[in-house]
């Protein structure tokens, strides 16, 4: 289907450029109106060059810097290019007859006061809406419609934000990569069908339902619903990407369904009409559901044994590279902060105290964005709504960077008054803590904290209710450590525990992120936000430790225990020699991973690793166009601890495959400083050596090329070839001046009419008892040189340059040393010599 | 002759020697030798070179050619080959091209291997001729 759609693209793309060149040799005739500088009223003729309002016949331009408004809305029947600003009220937005409407960088539309962007029935087939790169459309409080059917464009590498529903009758909709697109509403095509296809970020922030509506959405594309998707009549959900929903609800009537190469998360409930099964055969691709509802236990058999549940599910997901609108401009002041785990919007009130997005080389942590929470009390809160953990158990997980603040509590979040009700995580100048309420024998775990450093860090309490009572606060920032406290009497935390009647202010909401919920005014956090997951109930082990790896690896935090995925596979064991500055490049849609590049945040971590050619100007996942090509694909590396001329490096990957960059920030290296690369720390198996790609001064960069098929119990160790300096010559033996010294050598004998004697002896047996291991002699009996090839205790005698003896298994692991090489196989048939031929070995006729 | 070895290290320098015997004993001089080492026949030792994991060995600053060490990490010798700017293990058959045939100084039983035919060859000195060793 996506060849078919890709097809279709092809072709409305000639169709398109067809009617553009008409357009074009139509609008040739057409005389161009120009806004004046200080712009002003559309219908006022000063406003314009041309000392008239634009006629239907011309071609309307608003430059960069101009702003031009009407209070009576705006037909366009020729074209109008938007550099500067068009704020239209009072009327709907009419595009008329056969135009094209184009919004370059930086240019705004805003429709506002409930209007509409509407296609009218002069609208001619092929009309085309372009909204740039950097450019908006802001639909603020209606919808895109047509009047009749027609074929009609929008061309969306900018940001487009719909306050009501899209009604269309053929509209062909390109959300291309860079492109946001903002529906607060439904996706209705009319008779005739509609047509999306995103590959950027498209956001529905409550239910909508797609009627009539065909919508593909690409592998880099993501689809997020805060609310519940309707598969309605005659509409095609064709996904290879990534979608979140609520609940996601197949009628009777839908035509398709393909996930075939997707990503499908169901937060609650995945139901289907009866005699409807949206999964069959290998269309399913990768689905996450709470719940399944299906009259047909075939279907529901097949959809619950494929798919994966999510469990537990988590009820508040914050993350700041998903704000939610898209808009990744570093000081964006956040109006909503959308809940990814689908429960709720966080919204602010006043604007003094809203947080701040952060999205630069200063601020992002392991190259994504953060929110500032610093300065003037910021903070936000859920509304009204409550957030209860009232069975089994709580769990909080949140990556900050602390900068200073009070010496008393500051909250990352919070909910109830500290510590005698409710539950909250905080982090201030001498503390990490955690509470759940005391008066109901809950506890506050403190670990004393911030004196270890302000860099990134990684906070995790878990609690579980019931007979095993227990609360752990552990923190991971460089250094680890954790607390544990053994509860008595825990067994809810509901509305008594919170007693938020009694605690809350009133004008701050019960739960609050970046302050105390009851005392906003003192109790702020002061620094950034990267990410708050809170799980309203107990997680187990393994989800407490996926959660933390998912965290880990996305913000360069470095664990002490082995990372996994949601769904338990562990992608890197932890290793107690390789355990240092761990970072690592992944994609795990279920947690929307997709790390291209990464560095420990650790201080003296030096390794930056990514997809791409590495561009240290680059500071967001985002801007790094090569992707990781399959979801579950994991590039994970830590070194030895040792000093850098002597550190090895262990990279494990699971099923990462494809090439990666490595760029070493260490300095005098030069631009002839290879890296060596080997399947053991020994660095015999698979060895290679690689050249570097570039060298700046002190950035060296290599390419490490995919290895494909490998699974987790290999690892890849690498070392960068610093030469050691220059030794100190050892001896020299001569009967004349040597013509150099020769520093690499512990000995050196030199002579053009002598030679080097070593130990004649006639019978090894004869060497005194546990001879080392390389022990070397003239053997008198043969003829030629023989060394100890075993150990002290028990040596092997071997001649000099005799083939190896091995085991057929022990041949298929290990290729030739070098061309031409010959071994003899023990166990082979026939045991023969065999020959290394660059590719295989090849057994030597004998008789 | 071990405590002059010592002496030069503690000193931190270099010295240059002319025939030395190893232990001294001036008796045992062979001319052809600038240095030799000998053993006792009963209670017989070998000699100790440089042991170097594979890493170390690749990590020698421009190495000398002919360079020897022993590398620990594959239990062989190898030397440092300037014309190839490799280390080769000692005893390793030579290769060549089609174009670029072997050398004329060959003794019986010599191998080398050709590197566009994939086929191992040995000198026959009765035909005077370079044989192919078949593959089965």
């Amino acid at each position: 289907m996506k060849l078919i759609g890709e097809l279709l693209f092809v072709m409305i793309k000639k169709i398109l450029y067809t009617v553009l060149v008409l357009s074009l040799s139509v609008s040739s005739f057409a005389a161009t109106i120009t806004a004046k500088a200080g712009g002003g009223d559309w219908n006022s003729g000063a406003t314009w060059d041309l000392g008239h309002i634009p006629l239907v016949t011309e071609d309307v331009v608003i430059p960069t810097g101009i702003t031009v408004f009407s209070t009576t809305g705006v037909s366009i029947y020729n074209s109008i290019s938007v550099s500067g600003i068009l704020n239209i009220s009072g009327g709907d937005f009419i595009v008329s007859g056969l135009r094209t409407i184009t919004i370059n960088n930086g240019g705004i539309i805003n429709v506002t006061g409930g209007k509409n962007l509407s296609f009218d029935s002069n609208t001619a087939p092929g009309a085309v809406l372009n909204v740039n790169a950097g450019a908006i459309l802001n639909i603020s409080g209606g919808v895109i419609q047509t009047n009749t059917w027609n074929s009609r464009y929008i061309y969306n590498y900018g940001y487009i934000e719909v306050g009501l529903s899209i009604n269309i009758d053929i509209l062909y909709i390109y959300n291309y990569n860079t492109g946001t697109m903002v529906v607060h509403g439904d996706i209705q095509g009319g008779g005739s069908h509609m047509w999306i296809y995103n590959y950027g970020i498209f956001t529905v922030d409550m239910s909508t339902i797609l009627y009539k509506t065909n919508f593909y959405n690409y592998s880099t594309a993501r689809f997020m619903v805060f609310g519940d998707i309707t598969l309605g009549e005659g509409s095609t959900f064709n996904n290879s990407g990534l979608v979140q929903c609520l609940n996601f609800i197949a009628l009777s009537n839908y035509t398709d369904f393909f996930n075939t190469t997707g990503t499908l998360i169901v937060i609650n409930n995945f139901s289907t009409a009866a005699g409807r099964c949206p999964g069959y055969s290998t269309n399913l691709g990768t689905f996450y559901y709470g719940s399944v509802t299906s009259l047909d236990l075939y279907c529901y058999n097949f959809l619950t044994s494929t798919g994966k549940i999510i469990t537990p599910g988590r009820r508040i997901w914050l993350s700041s590279d998903f704000i939610g609108y898209g808009l990744q401009s570093d000081g964006y002041v956040i109006d909503k902060w959308f809940d990814l785990a689908n429960n709720y919007g966080f919204k602010m009130k006043e604007d003094t105290y809203k947080p701040t997005l952060r999205n630069s080389l200063a601020s992002n942590v392991n190259f994504n964005p953060v929110v500032s929470f610093s300065g003037g009390q910021k903070h936000m809160d859920l509304d009204g709504n409550t957030l209860f953990a009232p069975t089994k158990g709580l769990a909080m997980f949140s990556v900050i960077v602390p900068t200073s603040g009070s010496t008393g509590k500051a909250f990352i979040c919070d909910y109830g008054l500290n510590p005698t009700y409710g539950f909250g995580l905080g982090y201030s100048t001498t503390n990490a803590y955690s509470y759940t309420p005391t008066n109901s024998s809950g506890a506050e775990n403190q670990i004393t904290a911030h004196g270890r450093s302000t860099k990134p860090t990684l906070l995790s309490h878990t609690t579980l209710y019931g007979t095993a009572l227990n609360q752990n606060l552990g923190i991971s920032d460089g250094s680890l450590s954790s607390i544990n406290t053994t509860l008595t009497n825990l067994t809810t935390i509901d509305d008594p525990e919170i007693n938020n009647a009694a605690n809350s202010d009133g004008t701050n909401g019960p739960f609050t992120i970046g302050a105390a919920s009851s005392n906003p005014s003192t109790d702020d956090f002061e620094g950034t936000i990267a990410e708050l997951i809170v799980y309203a109930t107990k997680v187990s082990t393994n989800v407490k430790n996926a959660t933390e790896s998912f965290l880990a690896l996305k913000y360069g935090v470095t664990l002490d225990h082995d990372y996994l995925t949601h769904d338990s596979v562990i992608y890197r064991t932890y290793d107690v020699t390789y355990k240092y500055d761990v970072a690592g490049l992944g994609r795990e849609d279920y947690n929307f991973l997709h790390q291209r590049k990464s560095k420990s945040v650790n201080s003296g971590a030096e390794l930056t690793v990514s997809t791409a050619l590495i561009d240290n100007t680059q500071f967001n996942q985002k801007s790094i166009t090569t992707d990781i090509a399959k979801t579950l694909s994991f590039l994970v590396w830590a070194h030895n601890g040792v000093a850098l001329n002597n550190r090895i490096y262990k990279f494990s990957d699971y099923d990462f495959n494809q090439d990666s960059y490595l760029q070493f920030s260490i300095a005098g290296l030069t631009a002839t400083t290879k890296l060596i690369v080997a399947d053991d720390e020994a660095f015999t198996q698979n060895v290679y050596t690689i050249s570097p790609t570039s060298f700046n001064d002190p950035n060296i960069v290599y390419k490490l090329p995919a290895r494909y098929n490998i699974d987790i119990t290999k690892a890849r160790y690498c070392a960068i070839l610093t030469a050691g300096a220059a030794s100190t010559p050892g001896v020299i033996i001569s009967s004349v001046a040597p013509p150099s010294i020769e520093n690499t050598a512990e000995l050196r004998v030199y002579s053009t009419d002598k030679g080097v004697l070593l130990p004649s002896i006639a019978d090894p047996s004869s060497i005194v008892a546990n001879p080392p291991t390389g022990l070397i002699f003239f053997n008198s009996t043969h003829n030629r040189f023989m060394f100890n090839a075993g150990t002290p205790a028990s040596p092997v005698w071997k001649f000099v340059g005799a083939p190896l003896s091995q085991t057929s298994t022990e041949m298929s692991a290990s290729p030739g040393f070098y061309l031409g090489e010959i071994r003899y196989c023990n166990n082979c048939t026939p045991k023969a010599m065999w020959l290394w031929n660059g590719t295989s070995w090849k057994a030597l006729k004998h008789d | 002759m071990k405590y002059y070895v010592l002496y030069i290290l503690l000193f931190y320098s270099y010295s240059v020697w002319g025939q030395v015997v190893i232990p001294n004993d001036e008796a045992k001089i062979d001319n052809s030798a600038e240095l030799k080492i000998y053993t006792s026949v009963t209670s017989s030792k070998g000699v100790l070179i440089p042991q170097l994991t594979s890493l170390q060995m690749l990590k020698i600053n421009s190495p000398a050619d002919g360079l020897m060490i022993f590398n620990s990490s594959d239990k062989t010798f190898e030397f440092y080959n300037l014309d190839s700017l490799s280390w080769d293990r000692i005893g390793r058959i030579s290769t060549y091209t089609t174009a670029l045939s072997p050398p004329l100084v060959k003794f019986n039983g010599e191998c080398y291997f050709n590197i566009n035919t994939k086929t191992l060859f040995y000198w026959n000195a009765k035909t005077s001729s370079w044989v192919q060793i078949p593959t089965l």
